[in-house]
């Protein structure tokens, strides 16, 4: 078999394989980004009027919550429009 | 024959991924041209992560792959095997694969966003509204449709209901190993197929034999059971394994399909042109094929898909000619192998009984046939339960999910109630409430109506959201694109359009008044009544959308020398 | 283990004056004291006739005393916060710092936050070289408000914690089967989570400042002979009992010398009353904060049994 034949075929397993990795963790991964907008929104909510925690304890845990303050603020456009993503990662077929 | 028909399906859809596709591709989107993807963009390691295509094209065609490119050309071929092969073949090409694709190009240039957002946008907000109802009522019509198909097929082969209940539990116990231990991908994969191989032999020794109507009853509170369960519980390691079922039988189908070399003599290739299908009905193959054979051809649920996840992780706006259309046509080539498979083999696998059989059963047992003729070392006793289990899931896996977007949809389009009438939007937002009532109506009318009278209904509604889609491209085209080309879409859009409209109104005066035989069947007039009316609200709602369309197509984009002129 | 007396009431009632007496008088017999004001008004230094800090100064031998600057504390509490927000992130133009920072200095919870940072650090820091520590406590507002604090911070920081085991639990399940995956990087058992981490270092300083309240003081409250001030002392009684915190005395301080105000209410009615008589002179000197009797509340602080835990 050419080595480029090879190539190929291994370029293809290595894909098969993250994709299988995709596809056994899809819907874990949008209920996980969900659970981190949950958290970011409760220590920030009193930012936005929300009952939340005293301002001074979110203030203290900010510095280490990047991650989720993103996922927030990517959940909060897509509540406008999380219809596509539902259909699409709940693998209604 | 079948060989022949296998390699032609192949060979045109290949053709017509490379030329048609191509220019689709790089002269109607332009995409060497267009702007970076938004996986680039406003790439922020959430949901718009550049992702390989070939992982986007795995992930988008299993979504779309269900149980309903079985079914549908199944049911078909009461007009003969060729009549739904073209449709299969130039209905996908030229019009579902467009639209699948067309929809996710359209999403990429909008930052991600749905298509029903597009729709919204270019249509107006009816569009968007009239999108929803179409959804919740394919989330019911569904249930109808695939309900009555899977009590069908668990009371008609013993084996699948035990062999699902344990594949159930094979499932739970891969997510298990999967997630809560270091095993890996791999060594728990192993196991989970290994275990699908022991819930064959469960479904083997416990065979049972039940009415239909617990079957019914069972799967009512399957949709409750899964459609409330933690995602990683079920859901997750569930959808995972269910994709072996699709590669294997994909493998084994095309490869026997390949090799088998017969005559395509169980069923005629033409046996007229109104075959008494829909209802029991003559059913005129114009305009009532879209009823039947929908996902294969055209899915408007696609669409949605599509612009779901795919469009925020396409790393090059090009990707979207392999992952949207290529995806499409290969779900088009399975659909053939459907076809190949009983117009081959369903003599041999049922005799006589083919076109009483119901469809899916004559799918898996001609499949199987087909599969244990060019693949000996495959028994038929095997074959036919993983057939039928294969496409048990996929339905059932789709009746857990639409319960789920149901209630999301049901909350969504009850928002407007809040201030008006808080109690019911607290009953319509109550999860158990909307999964109760989706999961029994969609039950319900299955028991009574039948997949023959139902499937059609969830078929028109699939159709009608692709038209939605087709005509917001059209004018998407038509806007934002290359107006020389909108003709070569909305050609296409009307042709859809058109037929659909007259096939549903057909349906409403030809099929939905034999519910209605029988007065004193409360059950079948009950259904009748529900199928009715909502066919009747998908038509209005139909004309509706083409009056936005209209005033749409007039409206010009501001600075355009039409507008200026204007 | 220092022992803690708060003396809370309504403004005027005497709070500061009963402090600075109980303060000194457990000084001379022979206990070492500190007394920490907590009220911003400050008038602890003019009663014990020495200008106080934020640092300990001995006003005799066995007594020192010291002013809590609040404005400071804030102050410090948002410098810190603000220096970890620009090491911590990689954009710093996602937030607009400054504005954010303007924002939480008049957030509530700002200021009895910084009550709390100021009651930790006398806590932890200064009161191990005492035998008692007295304080002056604020307004009855500002201090219901930083003793419920601990109670009903804790309860957020509990559920926060769980959801974060939660989210850490689902992201352990991403990553075993997909390393590569964005939730992997987070993938963290819960003792490695800095968010984790802070979250449980941030309850067990509440927990300990709840303990110092519920368990490790003595509070009395103080009234005059009016209906005001019962009234008001009542409404204290009723909040602490809300919040587990045990009160322990009411001092009655009548100032003309009239008899016990019209009856008490229970659970008032059921304290130790200690009153403090009339002094025939006005206030001029350190000893004569001695001519007020605070033996019963002395005794009770000193000689009751550590509440079990």
């Amino acid at each position: 078999m050419s080595p480029s034949a090879v190539a190929t075929i291994r370029r293809a397993l290595h894909a098969l394989r993250r994709l299988q990795r995709e596809r056994a963790t899809a819907v874990l991964e949008l209920e996980l980004k969900e659970l981190e907008n949950v958290f970011a929104l409760l220590v920030f909510g009193g930012f936005v009027g929300l009952p939340s925690p005293p301002a001074p304890l979110a203030a203290e845990l900010l510095p280490l919550l990047e991650r989720e303050l993103r996922v927030a603020a990517s959940r909060a456009d897509l509540a406008h429009d999380p219809l596509a993503a539902l259909a699409g990662t709940l693998d209604a077929g | 024959m079948t060989t022949t028909i296998a390699l032609f399906a192949l060979a045109l859809y290949l053709g017509a991924y490379f030329t048609f596709g191509r220019r689709l591709r790089d002269r109607l989107l332009k995409s060497h041209e267009a702007p970076a993807a938004p996986s680039e963009r406003l790439s922020d390691g959430v949901d718009y992560v550049p992702t390989s295509k070939y992982v986007l094209f795995g992930h988008h065609f299993a979504s779309i792959a269900g149980a309903g490119p079985i079914t549908g050309p199944a049911m078909a071929v009461a007009w003969g095997w060729l009549p739904g092969l073209l449709w299969i073949w130039f209905g996908n090409v030229l019009l579902g694969a467009i639209h699948d694709y067309l929809a996710l190009a359209a999403s990429v240039r909008y930052d991600g966003r749905s298509v029903q957002f597009v729709a919204q946008d270019v249509l107006g907000k009816k569009a968007g509204r009239t999108f929803s109802w179409f959804l919740l009522f394919l989330c019911v019509l569904v249930v109808a449709a695939f309900g009555d198909i899977v009590a069908g097929q668990f009371a008609e082969d013993g084996r699948v209901f035990f062999s699902f209940v344990f594949f159930c539990v094979a499932a739970v116990i891969t997510g298990f190993l999967m997630y809560r231990t270091k095993l890996g991908l791999g060594w728990s994969s192993l196991v989970g197929v290994g275990l699908i191989l022991l819930a064959f032999e469960a479904g083997n020794l416990f065979p049972a034999a039940w009415p239909k109507d617990l079957y019914f009853v069972l799967i009512f509170v399957y949709i409750l059971l899964a459609s409330t369960l933690p995602v990683n519980l079920l859901l997750q390691p569930r959808d995972y394994l269910s994709s072996y079922f699709l590669y294997f039988g994909l493998l084994v189908g095309g490869a026997a399909a390949l090799l088998s070399f017969r005559g395509l003599d169980a069923i005629p290739a033409y046996t007229g042109f109104s075959a008494p299908l829909i209802a029991g009905q003559p059913s005129p193959f114009w305009p009532t094929v879209p009823l039947i054979i929908a996902c294969g051809a055209l899915s408007g649920f696609h669409a949605l898909v599509a612009s779901g996840t795919s469009a925020k992780q396409l790393a090059k706006e090009k990707d979207a000619l392999f992952v949207g259309y290529g995806a499409m046509l290969v779900e088009g080539f399975l659909s053939t192998l459907v076809v190949v498979a009983i117009a081959a083999f369903g003599a041999e696998a049922l005799g006589a009984k083919l076109m009483t059989t119901p469809a899916l059963n004559r799918f898996v047992q001609s499949f199987a046939a087909m599969v244990t003729a060019e693949l000996p070392f495959l028994s038929m006793s095997f074959m036919t339960l993983f057939s039928a289990l294969w496409v048990s899931t996929f339905a059932l896996t789709t009746l857990d999910t639409t319960n789920r977007l149901g209630r999301y949809i049901v909350q969504e389009m009850a928002t407007p109630l809040r201030e008006t009438r808080p109690g019911l939007y607290r009953l319509l937002s109550n999860r158990w409430a909307a999964s109760i009532v989706i999961a029994f109506l969609g039950i319900f009318l299955a028991r009574s109506g039948g997949y023959a009278v139902l499937w059609p209904a969830f078929s028109g509604a699939n159709q009608l959201l692709a038209s939605i889609v087709m005509l917001t491209v059209a004018v998407w085209v038509k806007r934002s694109l290359d107006r020389r080309y909108t003709t070569a879409v909305l050609v296409p859009a009307a042709f859809l359009w058109v037929t659909v409209t007259c096939a549903l109104v057909w349906y409403e005066v030809v099929a939905v008044p034999t519910f209605f035989a029988d007065p004193a069947k409360t059950a079948s007039v009950v259904t009748g009544v529900v199928v009715g009316t909502l066919n009747l609200v998908m038509l209005v709602l139909s004309f509706s959308m083409v009056g936005s369309f209209f005033r749409s197509w007039r409206l010009e984009p501001a600075g355009t020398p039409e507008a200026a002129g204007a | 283990m220092a022992r803690n007396a708060f003396f809370l009431g309504k403004g005027g009632t005497g709070k500061t004056t009963l402090s600075a007496a109980l303060a000194v008088s457990l000084a001379r017999s022979g206990r070492r004291v500190l007394a920490v004001s907590l009220d911003p008004a400050h008038n602890l230094g003019d009663l014990l006739g020495v200008p106080l800090g934020e640092e300990p100064v001995r006003v005799e031998e066995r007594l020192d005393a010291l002013e809590v600057d609040l404005g400071a504390w804030v102050e410090r509490h948002l410098a810190a916060r603000r220096e970890e927000l620009k090491a911590t992130y990689a954009y710093a133009s996602a937030l607009n710092v400054d504005s954010l920072f303007d924002l939480l200095r008049f957030s509530p919870g700002t200021e009895e936050h910084a009550v709390l940072l100021a009651i930790d650090h006398v806590d932890r820091v200064l009161a191990p070289s005492y035998d008692v520590v007295v304080w002056d406590t604020p307004p009855t507002a500002l201090t219901l408000r930083f003793l419920a604090m601990p109670t009903v911070s804790s309860r957020w920081l509990a559920e926060l914690r769980g959801l974060r085991e939660k989210i850490l639990g689902r992201r352990q399940a991403i990553s075993r089967v997909n390393p590569e995956s964005a939730a992997a990087a987070g993938a963290v058992a819960p003792a490695d989570d800095p968010v984790h981490a802070r979250l449980g270092a941030m309850r067990e300083r509440l927990g300990q400042l709840q303990d110092l309240f519920a368990r490790r003081s003595l509070l009395s409250v103080v009234v005059n002979p009016d209906f005001l001030s019962v009234a008001e002392a009542e409404r204290i009684s009723q909040a602490l009992a809300r919040l587990d915190i045990p009160l322990s005395a009411v001092c009655l301080n009548s100032r003309d010398g009239a008899g016990s105000p019209a009856s008490l209410a229970p659970p008032l009615a059921g304290l130790p009353l200690v009153t403090t008589g009339h002094l025939a002179d006005a206030l001029r000197s350190r000893d004569d904060l001695l001519r007020l009797d605070l033996a019963p509340l002395a005794e009770q602080l000193l000689h009751r049994p550590e509440a079990a835990r």
